[in-house]
């Protein structure tokens, strides 16, 4: 039985039924894990912790008895959370995030933790302390990040589903680089709590499936207001996956900022995401040309915003508490730099000198205040569109396909670029999504980005659902066929 | 602006970090080409925007005050890095 093939609620009938059993299912999952090992989409995998889960679930729930696979940011109680950083190299939870209590509240298993950039801080899961994750398409290549491990598993049918999290585009960007479907949900929808902190006003937690279903019916379970994040927000979950396959998108206004379609945006993408236009288009939607006259603003602001609230957030890690801590140190002070120094990774250290430099007297408001307004502007882009003239808007997730490894690691300006088209959704806290659209001339998968306004991740899910059965592709890598 | 490795030196005291002569000049570098592409911001006139305060224009978020029940101190230190009994254990800090 080719159990990784199936969708959710196929696996969710399977056991309900009693035709096959969780501690089977689960075996099945990481039996895979272990055979594509190769692509190094987990960084920690506890077979006794897990297969032990999967003799005491909750029953008759939406995940009942199914391996789930898990982002290393979000806290799991007893089993290692590292946010692939060396500082928490050995760090066990004493609880879990509220993500992870509405999984098992719901009866799903954690499988295991997938690998990503250290602190969520980068677009190709190079810098992850434990090594980098390869793209199943071709293994020379990323795929993508930071949530490139999450990306990796479900593109390889390691998992069938994963949550990642998402602060500039981390879900969006690798779901277009592997070929399935990632939501980053409004701000608001998923706790945070537990979650590891990278820049706590642009952090939203989502998710990844290889169909907008599966996508759409995680997403269900993760979502709602919890007291323990004062940024969630009580909004009523609506039924996801049931939604999407309500009616049609006929009149449905879909706007196409023309910022997107810009110099460096690869003609292939451009032509593939036209093509996915022309098939909403035949769907009965409208097409209508809309501006987002701050796009180009966006990048600038982001790198100043998130390494701000980065450099704050990382000020914990101290190696008093819990973390990592250097061994014969002189005093207090040598404790601190040098636990820190020796264990955070290049990239985290650059970003919490840049976060110091705009926070810092003389240049907090030439900077960080600066950035602040021209979010709003650029939150005000969004709003004018969505206010009269489109309901959603469609566009390329990102410039290019997967590129390939040790390509842009020398040069951080290059890598920040990555994120051009994904960053401007996350500084106005709206929900937006990735769906595979076509595949360039090297069979590398594409995606086109589908966003909507605040709290409207239904209508972004139909449109993406309708998109996916009109399209049909073949998205099984060649690795895993035969 | 010009970013110095004096810059990039202050700043690695303020946030409690360290690095070799090689690390600081990369840094510098970055973080001056960071910083150059930033000035892109100083195109916009944003003299009469109001700041970001929060995407949702959420403001102060209030709960019961409900007491709970507390992480139990064994729990509470299994991931410190040395402990002495129930207390972390850190190096001297007045000298004796």
């Amino acid at each position: 039985m080719t159990l990784h093939t199936k969708k959710l609620k196929e696996l969710k009938e399977l056991i309900s039924k009693n035709e096959i059993n969780s501690t089977e299912l689960t075996k099945h999952f990481l039996d895979r894990i272990e055979k594509y090992s190769d692509i190094n989409a987990f960084n920690h995998i506890d077979q006794e912790q897990t297969l032990e889960q999967t003799k005491n679930f909750i029953k008759d729930k939406k995940l009942s008895g199914i391996p789930v696979a898990i982002k290393d940011l979000v806290l799991t109680k007893g089993m290692k959370t590292t946010a692939c950083s060396k500082i928490l190299e050995n760090f066990i939870p004493p609880y879990n995030a509220t993500a992870m209590t509405n999984i098992y509240n719901e009866g799903g298993i954690n499988l295991g933790k997938t690998n990503m950039d250290e602190f969520a801080m980068g677009s190709s899961t190079e810098y992850s302390h434990f090594g980098k994750t390869k793209n199943p398409w071709d293994l020379e290549r990323v795929p993508g990040g930071s949530s490139g491990g999450s990306a990796a598993a479900v593109a390889a049918r390691v998992a069938t589903v994963a949550i990642g999290s998402d602060t500039g585009g981390s879900i969006r960007q690798p779901a277009s680089f592997c070929g399935v479907v990632g939501i980053k949900p409004t701000y608001g929808r998923i706790s945070r709590y537990g979650v590891v902190a990278y820049a706590s006003s642009l952090d939203q937690l989502g998710v990844f499936g290889s169909s907008v279903e599966d996508t759409a019916y995680f997403l269900e379970v993760l979502s709602g207001k919890d007291a323990k994040d004062s940024t969630s927000v009580n909004k009523e979950v609506p039924n996801f996956s049931e939604i999407i396959k309500q009616g049609d998108i006929k009149g449905l206004r879909v706007g196409v900022p023309k910022e997107y379609f810009i110099d460096g945006l690869d003609l292939e993408v451009k032509e593939s995401v036209q093509n996915a236009l022309k098939k909403l288009e035949s769907l009965g939607a409208e097409i209508v040309e809309i501006s987002l006259p701050h796009t180009e603003y966006a990048l600038a602001t982001y790198y100043i915003i998130a390494p701000a609230e980065a450099s704050s957030n990382l000020s914990r890690y101290d190696g008093i508490k819990y973390g990592y801590r250097a061994k014969d140190t002189k005093n207090l002070e040598d404790l601190y730099s040098r636990s820190r120094s020796e264990a955070f990774g290049d990239e985290v250290k650059r970003r919490i000198i840049i976060g110091s430099f705009v926070l810092s007297s003389g240049y907090y408001d030439a900077y960080y205040i600066k950035a602040q307004k021209v979010r709003s502007l650029i939150a005000k882009d969004f709003t004018d569109a969505f206010k009269d003239k489109c309901d959603v808007i469609a566009c390329p997730t990102s410039p290019t396909t997967a590129f390939k490894a040790g390509q842009k690691t020398n040069d951080p300006m290059t890598m920040y670029l990555n994120d051009v088209f994904t960053i401007p959704l996350n500084l106005a806290g709206l929900p937006g999504l990735s769906v595979p659209c076509g595949f360039d001339s090297k069979g590398l998968p594409i995606g086109i980005q589908i966003l909507g306004n605040a709290w409207d991740e239904g209508t972004i899910l139909k449109t993406a659902y309708q998109l996916e059965q009109s399209l049909n592709l073949d998205l099984t890598p060649n690795l895993i066929k035969g | 602006m010009n970013f110095t490795d004096e810059n990039t030196k202050k700043l690695l005291i303020l946030a409690k970090l360290s690095a070799n002569t090689q690390e600081v000049k990369a840094l510098t570098s970055s973080c001056n080409e960071i910083f150059s592409y930033m000035e892109k911001l100083n195109e916009l006139d944003v003299s009469s925007v109001k700041p970001m305060q929060h995407v949702h224009g959420s403001s102060n978020i209030y709960r019961e005050d409900t007491p709970i029940k507390s992480m139990n101190t064994d729990l509470g230190l299994q991931n410190a890095p040395n402990k002495a009994g129930d207390y972390i254990s850190v190096p001297l800090i007045i000298e004796e």
